[in-house]
């Protein structure tokens, strides 16, 4: 079966004067559906290069990066905007939902930019609000709920389009770690029930242990690649 | 007659040009739903023109007085109305018959003595002119009117040299010395310029020149005509001036009163035979339809002498009808006459049948063919007939 | 139903309101000022053509004569001899009523006669019309009105109206109440008199003249006979083109005051880009989050520039209606300008044009787009990141700023150079733009400079918080340079403004000085405050030089002289060696003027020269009543009494040209020792029975800088607008700024900082940065006001004016730059301080 994400040798350097500063040596790494992988690594050590480089924010400069069968490297700006639209589903530390939008709203969002609306838009946010417990605070502003409700959303939000992969970024580091549990469960097995390949950026013990598998990155190295050794 | 016609327009004149002014203006500013370009005339009834009979301030017309030339062709203005008459029967080289009448009238304004100074404008005199042009061949008709204040030279009139003008219309003479008299008169598309010279003496109408209008005195005026004055000059219609020549009939008439107030129209004939005598004949109309009494009329012979007609000495019979495309109004369309002193019977017939001034006074006045009957032996003619107070007989 | 996306962005604003209801009155404002100068300017030239044309009615041709106008007998022969039947003469003039308040009417001395063909509105359906004809011809004084006149006049068939003309008193008889069928017609007879023109005559001191003669000419034929009959000094024209010819009187006028309008625009401009900028800068991270779920770029550009342009929309409808209550408001000024300066308009109502409001609309939404392009582009640019550091865009701010401020210093130098070269007046005005935004964008780096050099002198006397206020007004120069240069331009304009009016005055006063040397002159009344060209009655200098005391007499006679292009004032007078130091010269050596003048040439006036490019040596054509005359000018004298231009001739040749030995006004020089107030006394006493106005040197000056006064209310009203407009903007990028870092006062407080010092550390704030304001206003207003001065109004009026420096209005200036920006400090600073450190701190 093919993977989702499909990284070959990927190189990310920046040019600073004459000095050219690595950030990530040639990573190869892969994940493929239903599989949920842990990328843990100390600050800079090019974690979030490399979740940048698989959301298609941020291009690679040498390297293959096939994302949900996509070829990123070969891509111009709005072609992985498009991409991003359609292949992944974020959840962000600090939640990020739209301050200006309800909670059904924000829900409502990736849907749109992927040309679903109306009825059936409606009836896919409300049955994933309900599978996130907040089925009765639709219509409520976001800034109405708490730390992990937001976050209930955010998860709604990155699964509601169906994208393969889901990028959390640190999903529970502003929670507290019984909330944050939670989440984590409620990802964690959202994304299995229904098949998305889930790739975490975490600190955290606890998240890793969720995942199926654990890789770690190290200076620009994906020093380990397994399920059981954590930090 | 001129009786009838100068009565009501010596008041009428004043009101007249209001009228033009006034319901041509209405006319005018309903223009854009109106597909006629040309607005209809007013229509002023004899009776609105005779309401008005303040005479103050004015002399009358109450004995017979001397009368001196060239000094009584130019106005009088101490009289409130005076006109200057002229009509001709005119031919070309082809013989084609052809016909004018050129008038201006001058009617007083009231007079206020506190008129500030200085300005020429003030007038105390308003003249109109009227100007018509019958084409018998062609069977065409046009008159034209125009109004302005006796003031600053616009328009007038005087003695020696003879004048009398308004705008570029005008009758003048060479000099004081002479008779003849040059017309010129010309309104876009028509024009006419002739001159004429009196082929007789004057002849003073009426009771040596005061002619009775009714029965009350001073209800008169002074009336004086040159019944026959040689013609020659151009006349046109439309593109081409026509050189023409032929006979013309000048009144003159100048008064202050008025009539009374059941007359209703009048039948003016003016007719040159062409055995040398000059007729003039009227016949007041009163209210019921009868002649009044104070018709009557004159005939020239060749010889000089002078006939008069009175009342009872005329037969009117008016032959057939005619009625107004434009007023709707119906007038005689021909007439028989009989001057039974004379022995004399006439049959006066319009040259053109539509010869209705489309002006502010609406009347009809036109060029006639003559054909005359005496003793047996016949004889032919033209001239000129009037005809008024049809157009406003309340209907 | 609209998208989740939209409602996304157009919730913002609802979320701000203060901030989006600012912008909002920003661009109201701006659109408000430019249709309201629009429609006023629109509403007096409205006025003045349906007078015309209440006045011309059908005429295809007129007939103007030379300053009397035409000889009646020359009607009477157009008529009798080259029988133009198709023509009116007609008298126009004036009379005030004695009522309060005094209305003007129009009196239109007519040939009823001759009326018919021209003006068939002023007809009388319905109305006992035959007798108010009548009384017309043979009642003196009588007049008749227009319905809607004679109910504002409150008079009726038989009543008399006391009026004054030419400052004679006299009692109008209405003889009879026109009613025209169609409002058109009845607003042509708004105001109108309609009298027989023998009485206008009378009235007008008119006997033997008409005004004019109009005619309907339908053929070419009919042209040439009209021409071949006109004897010298009678012209054949146009009513469009002699309309037109007095409009375009007023085209600089115009023109000036739509500039001054469209500089509330800028400014208007100004605090889009503002709101918007800060807009943008407030949501980077919801923008950034949207751009990781996958809005594109170009998604984003459309969110922002449907937000801007409901903003725009909204403001310029906001402003439509605003402009036309303003117009309203600003047509009286307009109208007495006008009235004072070119001729007489009777306006009191304003007409809305679609054609100003779609331009005021057109404008408002091209200019917010305008001011919309770079927040746009800004937003758009916006990364896919959800954590966004403010400190890194103020950091590139911080890069962008010097490369701003050479653009700018070129775009100054650009100005200045298209300023200095530019063909025509609006190049005039790009170029004051230029210099205007130029200035603008040095603005940011001038800050930062000031700033730099200002920090450690405030730590060391103002302690910390000092420090940090300065500090801050650089680290937020995103927000605080906008502001600053949005406050520096009005400022800037007031003291431009102020100082070109300083000058203007200044100038005009050492004019006055100079020129106005009599100790009494005499004159007509007349309806228009600058212009003396109603005469004098007869014998008035006669009988004035009887009078004791008197040394001498000078004699002038003003009249409108028509040209091929505007008319021009032509003064004749007396001109002795004891006059000659009366003139300054532009051009033109006195030694050699003087004899030239004496003998066969003309003087002319510096607006007339620069006007038509004209200098000594070159020749004027004067159109006599003798024929037109091609005249050599002598010189070129200063002169600021009125920017159609003046030229002079000797009063003598002036009587031989034009036939005409009529006077408009006498300066009269007194023995020393006789007290001119007491002489005018005198002469008023000695010619009771005429209608005279007479005026000690003192009280003509005084009256001549009062109208000079006046010209500049309208000047000093879009002055203030436009500083009002700015205000707004100052108030709306300040108010924004600080409430946006509620977090950042809610850390401090939680520090422990007090309520007091966080009103100080605000309020050192925007007071600094309204320094900074008035400081790099003070050299950009001098350089505005040099380029109003040498450039702008030398094109536009031909006046050279001397540059007055008064520091007064720089000090004003400044305090007006300052108080603007602690104002707009202390709403936001009360905010702050009341909510407690807490909710400060839990503000997103």
């Amino acid at each position: 079966m093919q993977p989702i994400v499909s990284l070959t040798a990927v190189q990310k350097w920046y040019d600073e004067g004459a000095v050219r500063r690595h950030v990530l040596h040639g990573v190869d790494m892969h994940v493929h559906a239903g599989e949920r992988v842990a990328l843990v690594g100390k600050s800079g050590s090019g974690k979030s290069s490399l979740l940048n480089i698989i959301s298609g924010i941020d291009g690679a400069d040498a390297g293959s990066v096939l994302v949900g069968g996509h070829d990123l490297n070969g891509m111009d700006e709005t072609a992985r905007t498009h991409f991003r639209r359609t292949s992944i589903g974020f959840v962000f530390q600090f939640f990020n939902l739209v301050p200006t939008l309800s909670v059904l709203e924000n829900v409502l969002l990736p849907l749109e930019l992927n040309g679903i609306v109306g009825k059936p838009a409606h009836t896919r946010a409300m049955a994933l609000l309900a599978d996130v417990g907040l089925a009765d605070r639709a219509a409520t502003a976001p800034d109405r709920l708490s730390g992990g409700e937001q976050q209930r959303v955010a998860v709604a939000r990155a699964l509601v389009h169906e994208p393969p992969l889901i990028l959390a970024d640190e999903p529970t580091g502003n929670l507290d770690s019984d909330t944050g549990m939670v989440i984590l469960q409620l990802l964690t097995q959202l994304a299995q029930q229904r098949g998305h390949a889930l790739l975490m950026v975490t600190h955290s013990r606890e998240v890793a242990a969720s995942a199926d598998r654990v890789v770690r990155i190290q200076a620009g190295h994906l020093v380990a690649d397994d399920a059981g050794t954590l930090l | 007659m001129h009786t009838y016609r100068y009565a009501t327009l010596r008041q009428r004149v004043l009101v007249l040009w209001c009228c033009v002014w006034a319901i041509g203006l209405s006319a005018c500013a309903t223009a854009p739903v109106s597909t006629t370009a040309v607005p209809a005339p007013a229509q002023i009834s004899v009776a609105e023109g005779m309401a008005r009979t303040d005479t103050t301030g004015y002399l009358r017309a109450d004995e017979v007085r001397e009368f001196a030339f060239p000094a009584d062709h130019g106005p009088h203005p101490e009289y409130a109305v005076e006109w200057w008459y002229y009509t001709g029967n005119l031919t070309d080289a082809q013989g084609n018959d052809y016909g004018y009448q050129f008038t201006l009238f001058r009617t007083g304004l009231p007079r206020t003595d506190a008129s500030q100074g200085g300005s020429q404008w003030r007038s105390d005199a308003v003249y109109m002119a009227h100007l018509a042009l019958s084409d018998g061949a062609r069977q065409r008709f046009v008159a034209r009117e125009r109004f302005n204040r006796g003031a600053l030279g616009l328009a007038g009139a005087q003695a020696a040299p003879f004048r009398v003008w308004l705008d570029d219309w005008s009758v003048t003479s060479p000099d004081a010395a002479t008779t003849q008299m040059r017309i010129q008169a010309q309104d876009g598309d028509i024009a006419l310029d002739v001159t004429l010279d009196a082929t007789g003496p004057i002849v003073l109408q009426g009771d040596r020149g005061l002619s009775q209008k009714s029965a009350a005195k001073g209800n008169a005026s002074y009336y004086y005509s040159l019944p026959r004055m040689a013609t020659t000059g151009t006349l046109r219609i439309g593109d081409t001036d026509v050189a023409v020549s032929g006979t013309s009939w000048m009144d003159r008439e100048w008064s202050t009163s008025a009539l009374g107030t059941d007359q209703v129209g009048w039948d003016w004939f003016a007719l040159h035979l062409d055995d040398g005598s000059d007729i003039m004949l009227y016949q007041l109309r009163n209210r019921d339809g009868s002649t009044d009494p104070f018709s009557g009329g004159s005939v020239r012979n060749r010889d000089g002498t002078v006939t008069r007609l009175a009342a009872s000495d005329i037969r009117w019979a008016p032959q057939g009808v005619w009625t107004s495309p434009h007023t709707g109004a119906p007038y005689p369309a021909a007439w028989d006459i009989e001057l039974i002193p004379l022995g004399l019977s006439l049959t006066v017939t319009p040259l053109i049948a539509d010869q209705e001034l489309q002006v502010t006074v609406r009347y009809w006045e036109g060029a006639v063919r003559v054909d005359a009957r005496r003793a047996g032996s016949s004889l032919s003619g033209t001239g000129y007939l009037e005809m008024t107070g049809y157009a406003d007989m309340p209907r | 139903m609209i998208p989740v996306l939209w409602k996304s962005t157009l919730r913002w604003p609802l979320r701000r309101p203060w901030q989006a209801l600012l912008a909002i009155i920003g661009v109201a404002m701006g659109v408000a000022v430019v249709i309201a100068i629009d429609i006023a300017n629109e509403s007096a030239r409205r006025a003045f053509l349906a007078s015309t044309q209440a006045v011309t009615g059908k005429a295809t041709e007129q007939l103007l004569g030379g300053p009397q106008g035409i000889p009646e007998e020359f009607f009477v022969r157009l008529r009798t001899e080259a029988g133009i039947r198709a023509s009116a003469p007609l008298i126009e003039g004036y009379a005030i009523t004695t009522q309060t308040p005094p209305r003007t009417l129009t009196i239109l001395g007519i040939d009823p006669f001759s009326e018919l063909a021209f003006r068939p509105e002023m007809s009388a359906a319905g109305t006992p019309i035959q007798n108010g004809m009548a009384t017309l011809l043979t009642e003196p004084d009588s007049v008749l009105l227009g319905a809607k006149t004679a109910t504002a006049l409150g008079v009726t068939p038989g009543d008399r109206i006391a009026v004054r003309i030419a400052g004679r008193s006299h009692d109008m008889l209405v003889a009879a109440i026109l009613t025209p069928d169609g409002s058109a017609s009845n607003a042509l007879l708004d105001d109108v008199v309609l009298t027989d023109i023998g009485t206008a005559q009378v009235w007008l001191q008119r006997v033997g003249w008409v005004d004019r003669i109009d005619m309907i000419l339908s053929t070419d034929q009919d042209r040439a006979r009209v021409q071949a009959f006109l004897p010298p000094g009678i012209r054949m024209t146009t009513p469009s083109q002699r309309a037109q010819s007095t409009t375009e009187m007023t085209a600089s006028f115009e023109i000036n005051l739509n500039a001054l309008s469209l500089l509330a625009m800028v400014v208007g401009m100004f605090l889009i880009y503002n709101t918007m900028t800060f807009s943008v800068v407030q949501r980077r991270q919801l923008l950034g989050t949207l751009r990781c779920l996958g809005v594109s770029q170009r998604e984003v550009a459309g969110l922002m520039l449907v937000e801007g342009s409901v903003i725009g929309i909204i403001g310029t409808l906001v402003g439509l209606g605003l402009g036309i209550v303003l117009a309203q408001g600003l047509l009286g000024l307009v109208a007495r300008t006008i009235n004072d300066i070119y001729f007489v308009v009777n306006v009191t109502q304003i007409q809305v044009g679609w054609f100003a409001l779609l331009k005021g609309t057109v404008l408002g939404i091209v200019a917010s787009f305008v001011a919309l392009a770079i927040p746009t582009l800004e937003a758009a640019r916006t990364p896919p990141r959800t954590v966004l550091r403010r400190s890194s865009y103020e950091e590139q701010m911080m890069r962008i700023v010097p490369i701003l401020a050479v653009v700018g210093l070129v775009g100054m130098a650009l100005g200045g150079f298209v300023m200095w070269q530019g063909p025509s007046i609006w190049f005039s005005y790009a170029g004051l733009l230029f210099l205007t935004l130029g200035a603008a964008m040095v603005t940011p780096w001038t800050t930062v400079v000031l700033m730099q050099l200002l920090r450690p002198v405030a730590v060391r006397f103002g302690g910390l918080i000092a420090g940090m206020a300065v500090r801050d007004v650089i680290t937020s120069l995103s927000r605080t340079g906008v502001a600053i240069a949005a406050l520096m331009i009005a400022v800037a304009v007031t003291i431009a403004v102020g100082l070109m009016v300083a000058s203007f005055r200044v100038t005009v006063v050492d004019w006055l000085t100079t020129t106005i040397r009599a100790d009494v002159f005499v004159s007509a009344p007349s309806l228009n405050a600058n212009r003396l060209d109603t005469s004098l009655p007869d014998g008035v200098a006669d009988r004035i030089a009887t009078l004791p005391g008197v040394t001498r007499i000078r004699r002038y006679r003003s009249t409108m002289l028509p040209t091929d292009r505007t008319p021009v004032l032509q003064i004749a007078l007396d001109v002795t060696p004891a006059d000659y130091d009366t003139f300054l010269w532009a051009e033109g050596d006195p030694a050699t003027i003087w004899p030239a003048f004496a003998d066969d040439a003309i003087i002319i006036s510096e607006p007339l020269a620069l006007k038509r490019n004209l200098h000594v040596g070159d020749t004027f054509v004067l159109q006599t009543s003798t024929g037109d005359r091609n005249v050599p000018i002598a010189g070129i004298f200063y002169d600021y009494g009125t920017e159609l231009g003046v030229v002079m001739l000797p009063l003598d040749r002036y009587a031989r040209w034009y036939a005409d030995d009529s006077l408009t006004s006498l300066g009269i020089y007194l023995e020393p020792g006789v007290d001119p107030e007491a002489f005018v006394s005198a002469v008023r006493e000695r010619v009771p029975d005429m209608a005279l106005l007479v005026r000690s040197n003192d009280s003509l000056r005084e009256t001549s800088v009062e109208v000079l006064d006046r010209t500049f209310a309208i000047t000093n009203v879009l002055q203030l607008l436009a500083t009002i407009v700015a205000f707004v903007g100052i108030l709306a990028a300040l108010t924004a700024m600080q409430l946006e870092r509620m977090r950042e006062f809610g850390m401090l407080r939680a520090l422990g900082l007090d309520p007091r010092q966080l009103w100080q550390l605000i309020l050192t704030e925007t007071s600094l940065m309204g320094a900074v304001a008035g400081l790099v206003a003070v050299p950009v207003g001098t350089a505005m006001a040099l380029a109003l001065i040498y450039v702008i109004n030398r094109i536009s009026f031909g006046w050279t004016l001397q540059f007055a420096m008064q520091p007064e209005i720089y000090l004003q200036a400044g305090l007006t730059a300052i108080v603007a920006a602690v104002l707009a400090g202390i709403y936001p600073v009360w905010r702050i301080a009341r909510v407690s450190p807490a909710v400060a701190l839990r503000e997103e």
